[in-house]
């Protein structure tokens, strides 16, 4: 799970939008390229004039080296960098989602996100596949992603990668509807010391240090981090039960050994305590309790690059997962997770060639309760897999084919194999065209195979697999250096959707879901800037005629229609930043949910004393006093309104 | 009757409309410049070469501080293409002219000024810098350890800026003289071992 690294070109091509002019800082600078922007006509400037000190202030346009861009130019990427999220006033992971076009982001109660893009929401939204440093955070009991266990420092990201569409030809099953990549930066990267305080109404505290220094070729940070989260409010705004506490703390070394080799170790340790309320009524009782569920966990992991030259390299990673949900009658556990995977890429002449393979082992061990149980209680099973990817190119620096497939043996449900087949054309600089097909698939997990429960379904140990055929296209367009425009379209479709049927899951769901994203970034001036998203999605469900799942009578409406964010960031002067971010969200409805369509509006005003010490204030949600973000679902959690909220933070780096 | 509207306030106003007006305007007109505002890397990363030529000096018995001309040459395969003909070529350092030259082997690259070793030879590093011990080359390179591992000047990018690190030990070492204001520009490093 390491083909993170080959987005990395991707970013530079959005990038490029973002960046300040050098005159902004420079007024030599300005004035010599100001000359020669309105008189000179085919002159250089003559950068041998330029003193050295200046040169160093020049921002550059990257050549790409050892990834080329074409490989994920192909697919609709889209790139959050360090700097979108903090400038976001985002405090966690989803929260900065947000801020891509297409993705689907509800914040159930204080503790519980759906996070989807191209439909299919949910708690436990099981088509999207989640990757922080290459190590995949999708739940392999229930699938898709518990986010209250999903933290890390925000301003430690380097970069989020948001694939949508399928990309189970690279990264398995799973990767149905997009694939999130989470990069935090390297250790030399974050040397020196960083402390961050802060608090306010919703966000009550919050605290996290980091330290980065090095020793001999090893370069370290370790940190650690502290919030407690407020409780959202419920309909007639009181307070919840659904505070969150969480403490996490973990190093991450980077051995730079040699020109050839790089050696990188990440661990972490976490304890979360969160509140949910419970509503369960079925003829025997009801039930309606406030809990607190205790999470641990932890992770090792070390990857190995190995440059063989600057045409090959080959990459090993392991990794060991480890977590424990105390959770009182719904879905406590735990899980054991081992990992291991090996990438080889090499470039030729005309084409670039990346295999790889890997195996995953699993162990886990559910809390049976009155209410929901898993029979067996406690099972091992395994992934293997193997895949190879070729990128050709036609004609160089214009026209590339890239074709590839992934094969993977479940223990649990059999073999699948995941091909995709690409083609991107570039026009000069300025743009390109992409148009692909792929299959992916989602394949059942523990809870489709093994769930017991009187209250929604038994599980099927021959609940198939999903599958997901998706056609898609897209074009990226500069015209001018400071507007960048990135549109992608897909048509995907879906057979053996999973359904509720009275007695057993079963595979008797058809669908057809299609649609567009579009984003724009401007450069209004060196000093303001926005970026913007917008998405549409269709959708239509099929039922086979004996179906009779209660949750897919009505389904046509389960994702947005439209939604759309518009961030605005203005500097002024070197001091002074603000942000404004509005979004907003058409509504949801279908037999298991039902969510009005809102509007809101975050904001974020910076203020840096000085390099070493920055203030900030953020209002979230300010438009409503509080809203539902994403009501109702299969699980019978009680869903809190999100309130208004506020808090400060200071910033210093020492 | 607005009796309250300060004339100088209505001034103020419309100066800033204006100025907001001037400033689109002005960057209208820029983006559709066909002046690149922005230098390639390349480019910059040869303007670095060029200030590298002018601020470090040759031992004087030296073959390099006889020849009438700064030879730079580039071991491998060369990232600059022509763009580093367009930024230095013709220029002069310590009086002589500056001429570009290209290896594909080591041997032919023992009598240059500088040597830039491309990422092509990052399997190859240790044994070129060991063969160069002796040759007072100055080693410029782009590998991520390159100055760790010997080579004398490191150019990487951060933050979509160039920077470079020196490895002192190595310029000790093959008797060249780095100016203090190359010395203060960069960050040094010293051997690992």
């Amino acid at each position: 799970m390491i083909r993170g690294r080959m987005m990395v070109a991707i970013h530079q091509h959005r990038g490029n939008c973002q960046n300040r002019y050098p005159f902004q800082r420079n007024w030599y600078l300005m004035f010599l390229f100001l000359c020669f922007g309105l008189f000179g006509s085919d002159d250089r400037i003559d950068l041998t004039e330029i003193p050295l000190e200046e040169l160093m202030r020049i921002e550059v346009t990257l050549a790409s080296r050892h990834q080329e861009r074409f490989t994920d130019a192909s697919a609709a990427v889209y790139v959050l960098t360090g700097e979108d999220i903090i400038q976001s006033g985002a405090t966690s992971i989803p929260e900065a989602l947000r801020m891509v076009p297409g993705m689907e982001v509800g914040h159930m109660d204080a503790n519980k996100w759906a996070v989807s893009v191209r439909g299919f929401n949910s708690i436990f939204a099981n088509k999207l596949l989640v990757l922080i440093d290459g190590r995949t955070i999708y739940n392999p009991i229930f699938s898709g992603v518990i986010w209250d266990a999903q933290d890390v420092i925000l301003r430690d990201v380097k970069q989020i990668e948001v694939v949508r569409g399928p990309g189970g030809s690279l990264w398995g099953s799973n990767a149905v509807n997009g694939v999130i990549n989470i990069i935090t930066k390297s250790a030399e990267e974050t040397q020196g010391g960083y402390i961050c305080l802060g608090g306010g109404t919703e966000e009550r505290q919050f605290s996290s240090i980091r330290y980065g220094g090095s020793i001999g070729k090893w370069y370290y940070r370790t940190f650690a981090k502290f919030f407690s989260r407020s409780e959202f409010v419920d309909e007639n705004g009181k307070p919840a039960a659904d505070s969150w506490h969480m403490f996490k703390t973990g190093l991450r070394m980077d051995g730079l050994m040699n020109v050839q080799n790089r050696m990188t170790i990440i661990t972490d340790y976490y304890q979360n305590n969160v509140g949910q309320t419970l509503f369960i009524q079925n003829k025997d009782y009801t039930l309606s309790r406030d809990f607190r569920n205790q999470i641990f966990g932890g992770y090792f992991l070390a990857r190995w690059r190995h440059l063989v030259s600057d045409k090959t390299q080959w990459i090993l990673q392991s990794y060991l997962d480890f977590f424990k949900r105390e959770e009182i009658l719904m879905i406590g556990g735990r899980v054991l997770t081992w990992d291991v995977d090996f990438q080889y890429s090499k470039e030729f002449k005309f084409h670039r060639l990346t295999l790889g393979g890997g195996f995953r082992d699993t162990w886990d061990k559910f809390n049976n309760s009155e209410y929901i149980q898993l029979i067996p209680m406690n099972k091992n099973y395994y992934i293997a897999n193997g895949f190879f990817q070729d990128d050709i190119k036609l004609i160089r620096d214009k026209w590339y084919l890239i074709w590839g497939s992934k094969f993977e043996y479940h223990s649990l449900s059999g073999w699948e194999i995941q091909p995709s087949l690409r083609s991107a054309y570039h026009f000069e600089k300025e743009g390109m065209i992409w148009i692909g097909i792929s299959r992916a698939v989602r394949t059942p997990v523990r809870i489709d195979q093994n769930i017991v429960s009187e209250e929604f379904i038994a599980g099927n140990p021959d609940v198939k697999s999903e599958e997901l055929l998706a056609l898609e296209m897209g074009a990226r367009y500069r015209p001018v250096k400071r507007l960048y425009i990135d549109a992608s379209f897909f048509s995907n479709y879906y057979d053996n959707l999973v359904t509720f049927e009275p007695v057993v899951a079963m595979n008797k769901k058809q669908g057809h879901v299609y649609g567009f994203e579009l984003a724009l970034d401007y450069q209004v001036a060196g000093w303001m800037k926005i970026r913007s998203g917008y998405s549409r999605g269709q959708s239509n469900f099929r039922l086979d005629n004996d179906s009779q799942d209660p949750y897919s009578q009505e389904m046509d409406r389960e994702m947005p229609r439209y939604q759309g964010f518009l961030q605005t960031h203005i500097s002024i002067g070197s001091q002074w930043k603000w942000t404004v971010n509005v979004r907003y969200v058409d509504s949801l409805i279908g037999s298991r949910i039902y969510t009005e369509a809102y509007l809101n509006l975050n904001s974020r005003i910076s203020y840096s004393l000085s390099d070493a010490l920055e203030f900030s204030v953020v209002g979230q949600n300010l438009l409503e006093d509080r809203h539902v973000e994403f009501n109702g679902d299969w699980i019978p959690f009680k869903v809190s309104r999100v309130p208004r909220g506020m808090y400060a933070q200071m910033n210093w780096w020492f | 009757m607005m009796v309250w509207i300060d004339k100088k306030f209505v001034f103020h106003i419309l100066a800033f409309v204006l100025r907001i007006a001037v400033l689109l305007l002005c960057n209208f007109a820029a983006a559709d410049q066909p002046v690149q505002l922005q230098p390639s890397e390349y480019e910059i990363k040869a303007a670095f070469i060029y200030n590298f030529a002018k601020f470090v000096e040759w031992p004087p018995e030296s073959e390099q501080a006889a020849r009438d001309s700064i030879i730079i040459g580039i071991l491998g395969q060369d990232p600059f293409g022509s763009l580093m003909e367009q930024v230095i070529g013709g220029k002069t350092a310590h009086g002589k002219t500056i001429s570009i030259e290209r290896y594909q082997s080591l041997e032919q690259a023992r009598h240059c000024h500088i040597l830039f070793i491309s990422d092509s030879k990052l399997s190859r590093l240790s044994h070129i810098i060991e063969q160069l011990a002796d040759k007072h080359i100055l080693t410029v390179g782009e590998m991520e350890t390159f100055a760790r591992e010997g080579g004398m000047i490191y150019l990487y990018v951060q933050e979509k800026r160039i920077r470079f690190k020196i490895n002192m030990d190595a310029a000790n070492a093959a008797q060249l003289k780095l100016s203090s204001k190359l010395l203060k520009l960069a960050e040094i490093v010293r051997n690992t071992e």
